[in-house]
């Protein structure tokens, strides 16, 4: 009889395509919260974001996936910190 | 004052193209220097490092950098380095640059750094070959960047910035989960900060991580990776200091000296 792959391993083989494909994404965090999958962090754009969940929808398939990715600012800082 | 502006991080790739441009095209008005803190590419490809170039070249103000690792990813490093630097970039690894401003000196020198953890919880160099080059490569950049920070004292810079891409504190990996800390920085680079001296340490690598840190011996740390500072780049004023004033020297035709150790 098939036993479902542990979630633990699938996480894990997601995090090994965001990091080894096209994406060469090793800075979210990726992790179990319950019964679901947390995936959390700074991405370029939102095109890069929707290409992130887009294979999380694919290698997380049958599991709910909490996405809480935001697009980093390209803007220049309008204040500067001083260091005396 | 010095005005240095930094950003690590920036992960360009070959879809990038002026993504930072018009932000960089700022500088003019706000820093005397741009820090780039490591992986500026997605892969490590030399495509990619032309994305950079462009997005630097001909900027107003001198430009710094050491690599990441994603800038190794496709062992183009060297490559790399030498696109950059025909675009003006300075990349350093265990190596250090003058840069004149207004009448100071500011010295920054520079390493990749690599992983090991921190005080009580790091790795060591003992067992299979491996484990030992991996804690050996930390130290010869954390020796590395200690180098060029004391030659950086014996010419006279007023102030002296550590540009690091991996984290020489677990106090800006804050956010990070803890058990990545090893893999995310090394106590050696603080250490080599603290015995040669330095203003600031820059660095970046830690996406989740905090800004704000400082070494054992007192120097501020800043991770600079965008995804933490949520802009085109950071901007630090410094305050040179009265007890190593600035002599005359004249500077290179570049505007910077160079260093290799």
């Amino acid at each position: 009889m098939n036993t479902p792959e542990p979630t633990e391993y699938r996480i894990e083989h997601f995090r090994d395509r965001l990091a080894g494909g096209e994406l060469a994404e090793l800075g979210l965090l990726v992790e179990l919260r319950g019964a679901s999958v947390l995936i959390r962090g700074s991405v370029p754009s939102a095109a890069y974001r929707d290409r992130v969940l887009d294979l999380a929808r694919t290698e997380l398939a049958g599991l709910a996936i909490h996405a809480d990715v935001v697009v980093a600012g390209h803007a220049q800082p309008d204040r500067a910190e001083d260091l005396p | 004052m010095i005005r240095v502006a930094a950003v690590g991080d920036i992960h360009l790739g070959e879809d990038s193209r002026g993504v930072l441009r018009p932000a960089f095209d700022t500088l003019g008005e706000s820093a005397d220097v741009l820090l780039l803190a490591g992986d500026l590419t997605r892969h490590g490809t030399v495509a990619e490092a032309r994305v950079v170039a462009e997005e630097v070249e001909g900027l107003p103000v001198p430009v710094v950098a050491v690599l990441g690792n994603h800038d190794y990813h496709d062992d183009a490093q060297h490559a790399i380095t030498e696109v950059l630097g025909d675009a003006g970039v300075e990349v350093l690894e265990g190596s250090s640059v003058v840069i004149p401003v207004q009448g100071t000196r500011l010295g920054i020198a520079g390493t990749k750094g690599f992983g090991g953890g921190f005080p009580g919880r790091s790795a060591g160099e003992f067992g299979e070959p491996v484990m030992k080059a991996f804690v050996r490569h930390s130290r010869d950049c954390a020796q590395g960047l200690e180098r060029a920070l004391r030659e950086l004292a014996d010419r006279e810079c007023t102030t002296r910035i550590a540009l690091t891409h991996f984290s020489p504190v677990p106090d800006t990996l804050a956010g990070e989960p803890l058990e990545i800390f090893p893999f995310l920085g090394s106590y050696l680079l603080a250490e080599a900060m603290d015995e040669a001296g330095a203003d600031l340490a820059v660095h970046g690598h830690a996406h989740l991580g905090a800004e704000h840190g400082v070494t054992p011996g007192g120097v501020r740390v800043r991770n600079v990776a965008q995804p933490v500072i949520g802009k085109a780049f950071a901007i630090y004023h410094l305050h040179p200091s009265a007890q190593k004033p600035a002599t005359a020297t004249q500077p290179s035709p570049t505007g910077s000296e160079r260093v290799r150790t």
